[in-house]
């Protein structure tokens, strides 16, 4: 009996932690752009011009997207 | 005779010339300042709201804190740029961010021709963009003052505006100028008070003076910013608004 309990609750945990897991490392993959963009939303109401814009979501890309560490963006013209 | 005659003309000459100087002295200076910046003081509430932003730039600016411009300045000429021995040293991300952000290219202003021209990247053409200093720089003289090093100076604001993505922003810049050194010269476009600019609130950065060597001649020489491709600001304007109502 207890066997057979500490085996549900093993697999209870198990697809807990599946379950926590999953959506994070979705989100991990996919919340890059909506970062850059609300950096980007953010900059533009602390009044930021266009250009500068540009570059600001050019770089926050590379960096956040990318993975560009903050010494290869030169090589990249950012 | 002949032999006094010539005496005469000679010291009228020079009476004259001593006399002219006296009363008109030709005085000329020249000199390079050496300008820091620090970004500006944002509110708690702003830095809250805008948390990813503020986090990206602090660690920017703290990549770019040691970056220096330089003003240079003659009697009718000043050019503002980024210190080019910098150039080789600082942090990548760094130079990309004050070429673009922070300073936005050199800056070359002649003041008997009231015109300063700008080099914008933009286009990749060396392109100049050309505005009217006294139509930009329309000061507003405040009865204020505080000392910055042994020199005391005097408050100026004026507005600029930002042409964003949706609509256009508008900011007060505030200036520091002192009478004392009565250069008319100033960090990026900024110019035309009546002293020199020891401190610049722009928009999002403030510059102030590290180092000054004024000299009572004409020895620095400017390098003139040149090129085929001028275009006014107000076309300037017009094809950024272009290029991003496309986007």
């Amino acid at each position: 009996m207890k066997k057979k309990m500490f085996s549900l609750l093993a697999l209870i945990m198990f697809t807990a932690s599946l379950m926590s897991v999953a959506p994070t490392k979705e989100l991990e993959e996919t919340d890059c752009f909506d970062r850059v963009e609300l950096m980007i939303i953010q900059a533009d109401r602390a009044g930021w011009s266009a250009t500068e814009l540009t570059w600001l979501s050019n770089a926050a890309e590379a960096v956040y997207c990318y993975g560009y560490s903050w010494d290869d963006i030169w090589a990249n013209n950012y | 005779m002949k032999y006094y005659s010539y005496l005469i003309i000679i010291f009228i000459t020079l009476l004259y010339s001593t006399k002219k100087d006296l009363y008109h002295p030709v005085k000329e200076t020249s000199g390079v300042i050496t300008y820091k910046y620090i970004p500006n003081k944002v509110s708690d509430h702003d830095r809250e709201e805008s948390k990813e932003l503020y986090d990206f730039l602090e660690k920017v600016n703290s990549l770019a804190k040691n970056v220096e411009f330089t003003l240079e300045f003659n009697d009718d000429e000043s050019l503002f740029s980024i210190n080019e021995i910098m150039d080789l040293d600082l942090n990548p991300m760094a130079m990309s961010y004050i070429k673009n952000v922070v300073a936005r290219g050199k800056y070359y202003y002649i003041k008997s021709k009231d015109i300063i021209l700008r080099q914008e990247d933009l286009y990749g053409n060396n392109t100049l963009v050309k505005s009217i200093s006294s139509k930009v720089n329309n000061w507003k003289l405040i009865n204020e003052s505080k000392k910055i090093g042994d020199y005391t100076c005097y408050k100026a604001t004026r507005e600029k505006t930002k042409q964003g993505i949706n609509e256009e922003h508008k900011f007060t810049i505030e200036a520091w100028y002192c009478p004392e050194l009565a250069m008319t010269y100033g960090p990026k476009e900024f110019n035309g008070l009546p002293g020199l600019i020891l401190e610049l609130k722009d928009t999002h950065h403030t510059f102030y003076v590290e180092n000054m060597k004024i000299l009572n001649d004409s020895t620095i020489t400017i390098k003139p910013l040149e090129s085929k491709n001028i275009i006014s600001e107000e076309e300037h304007l017009k094809k950024i608004k272009e290029i991003y109502s496309k986007q």
